[in-house]
């Protein structure tokens, strides 16, 4: 087992209370002791590392993976925003310009929810996310029920936190091999269909 | 350069603009001043005599007639300074860089490890740092000697690793800023290297690693917050009437999938604002947000000559116009109120700086009120005048404070699903609020229930 790191699962366990003092930097009277705001930039700093060292691993899965199925560009990540993305175009088309991608692949962590999501997304907003949704079945999850920006559906909501959790001690390998899991049922003939499709579309 | 002490033979290094000024060697506190003529090097490769200058000892350099490289001597700084004159050997040479004319033991080149102890000059903005007085004192033997980091300088770094996206490891974050420091610097490679050990040295101190006992303390105090602000939920919630928008499950556009559609959220906010509409309010929720906008409460009637949503300008479309007066005993004072809103969507290139030219082409010596209205109450990035930055969450607020007068109006019931929407789809609360003991995230609730209650009383 490869800890994901315990700033992290203190981070999600905690994470009202670190939104207000690490993101926010809200002052409390609650929490005004100067060595306990230490420590939560001590924590914080550290869960944003961790984090970075995961969503790498993440780019890695899904640039693996769409190198096999389709063709992807390098993973670029945004370590403040905490997402990685790829660009992903069919085998069949040449690469587009990276202003002009009509699909990307990704995993977000969204800061306020204990949980990763594989996502995958079309140009053409609800148009590319009905035919996605047609394509890879019925599991994926819609961009308004998951919080996603429109043109995105999520392959899976992994959460970070499992059941009845105690501690702050992680699997990192387990939560990678779920985002493995959720990317591999993109297969080549549907990805191609759904290029087809959303090459034809604008956001 | 790189400078020896006659006095206790120790290697130290210096800037490049040192030689005219005194050192003193933090070692053995001999003083001297560092020789400003020039080196006489002969190469030994076509035993042509170059002239070199001091800021270069201890450097490579290559013969302009030969290109044969050579290696400049160390320069030896002690109570007496002259000038000194050497036979340069080729750098494979083992001995290459020793002077020839005296002391022939060299002592090792002073290291972060054997720097010296007796101060603790520091980088950066600390009380220490002395750089570019006319002495040169051990605090300027940089970066070789850097025994401490002051505070300032730490929290810049992790200001600047926090707003800068660089990489997500130790490793990656120092090879890019020390390969961006050496592009912007354009220093050698061992200055870059000598920057990436300083840096190191800074990371491994900013980037601590918690223990678990920090986080045995953190969740302590965290609880101890927690529980306090779920009894003050419980004492709030306990006062709630059944028809609360916080006791309600049904969100206006989110039964459509329409909880984020910004238009359908200025049309209504135009419909509530609109005194003259079906809805029964009148102008109380306009004088709400108006007395918010102004910082005082206003009881002055209110006379609306329009209102719109989605108002096409010259140059785009403006999502909520309102445009009035107050009717005082002697006077009207006219208004002009402008909302911009976003929920998923940034602001188009240069927004509101058009919707800016438009109003003051427009305003007609009216007092304008501009709001830019998000989930997170960001401000705006292309405005010439100030738009006030309001979030969702604040928006309900204020109509929250005058719903309880509300309640006979046809309208009523309409407000609470709107209300209610605003806070699940935009502000993500977890709606209808059931039981405040199991609530994870407490603050919010209290906030905004304090918010309420207090702007409640000041009305009453």
């Amino acid at each position: 087992m490869t800890p994901l790191g315990k700033s992290v699962a203190f981070y999600f366990k905690y994470q009202p209370e670190m939104l207000r003092l690490y993101w926010k930097s809200q002052k409390h009277e609650e929490v005004s002791d100067p060595e306990i705001l230490r420590m939560v930039e001590i924590v914080g700093d550290h869960c944003c590392q961790k984090i970075g060292e995961f969503l790498t691993e993440c780019g890695k899965i899904i640039e693996t993976h769409f190198a096999e199925v389709a063709k992807c560009s390098a993973p670029s990540a945004n370590y403040k925003k905490w997402v990685v993305s790829c660009g992903v175009w069919s085998k069949q088309f040449g690469k587009p310009l990276k202003q002009n991608w009509k699909m990307q692949a990704g995993v977000d962590i969204p800061r306020t929810k204990a949980e990763i999501i594989a996502w995958i997304w079309g140009v053409g907003k609800t148009a590319a996310e009905e035919k996605m949704t047609q394509e890879f079945g019925s599991s994926v999850i819609r961009s308004t029920d998951v919080d996603l920006p429109a043109g995105r559906v999520a392959l899976a909501r992994i959460p970070i936190l499992p059941q009845g959790t105690d501690g702050f001690d992680v699997d990192r390998d387990q939560l990678l091999e779920q985002v493995r899991v959720a990317f591999s049922m993109i297969k080549q003939k549907e990805l191609d269909n759904v290029y087809h499709v959303v090459k034809q579309l604008r956001d | 350069m790189l400078i020896q002490c006659n006095g206790c033979n120790k290697k130290w290094r210096l800037p490049d603009d040192a030689p005219g000024k005194s050192f003193a060697c933090p070692e053995c506190a001999q003083s001297s001043v560092i020789p400003t003529n020039v080196f006489l090097v002969q190469c030994e490769s076509c035993n042509s005599k170059l002239s070199i200058k001091p800021r270069r000892a201890g450097q490579k350099v290559k013969c302009p007639k030969c290109h044969n490289g050579i290696q400049v001597p160390i320069l030896t700084v002690g109570e007496i300074t002259a000038q000194v004159s050497v036979t340069a050997k080729s750098p494979s040479d083992s001995n290459a860089g020793q002077p020839t004319t005296r002391n022939e033991k060299i002592g090792e080149e002073s290291t972060l490890a054997n720097s010296p102890k007796t101060e603790s000059p520091t980088i950066g903005h600390g009380e220490g740092s002395n750089v570019g007085g006319n002495i040169l004192a051990a605090t300027e033997v940089t970066p070789v000697v850097v025994p401490s980091i002051s505070p300032q300088f730490l929290e810049d770094l992790k200001v600047i690793c926090r707003t800068v996206p660089v990489a997500p490891t130790a490793d990656l974050c120092i090879q890019k800023l020390s390969t961006h420091f050496d592009r912007m610097r354009e220093e050698t490679g061992a200055r870059q290297r000598d920057f990436r050990i300083d840096l190191r040295r800074v990371f491994n101190e900013v980037a601590l690693v918690p223990e678990d006992q920090h986080l045995r303390t953190l969740a302590m105090h965290f609880e101890a917050w927690r529980t306090k602000a779920r009894t003050q939920m419980g004492t709030y919630f306990a006062e709630l009437p059944a028809d609360d928008p916080l006791c309600c499950s049904i969100s206006l556009f989110g039964i459509m999938k329409h909880g984020r559609l910004e238009t359908a959220h200025t049309q209504v906010l135009a419909w509530l604002l609109d005194p003259k509409m079906e809805h029964g309010f009148g102008d109380g929720f306009l004088r709400a947000l108006l007395s918010h906008l102004s910082g005082e409460t206003i009881v002055d009637p209110i006379h609306v000559e329009k209102t719109h949503s989605e108002y096409v300008i010259d140059d785009g479309r403006l999502d909520v116009i309102v445009q009035g007066d107050f009717r005082r005993a002697s006077d009207k004072q006219r208004w002009l109120l402008l909302i911009e809103a976003k929920i998923d969507a940034n602001e188009g290139e240069q927004q509101l700086r058009t919707y800016d030219k438009w109003a003051g082409k427009h305003a007609n010596g009216r007092d304008v009120y501009r709001v830019f209205l998000t989930p997170d109450g960001r401000s705006s990035e292309t405005a010439i005048e100030t738009w006030t930055p309001l979030t969702f969450l604040q928006l309900a607020c204020i109509f929250r404070t005058v719903l309880k007068q509300q309640q006979e109006r046809p309208g009523y019931h309409f407000l609470r699903f709107y209300i209610c929407g605003v806070l699940k789809d935009i502000c993500k609360w977890s709606l209808p609020l059931t039981n405040p003991e199991t609530c994870d995230d407490p603050y919010n609730f209290v906030e905004y229930l304090k918010t309420v209650s207090a702007s409640q009383e000041k009305n009453s």
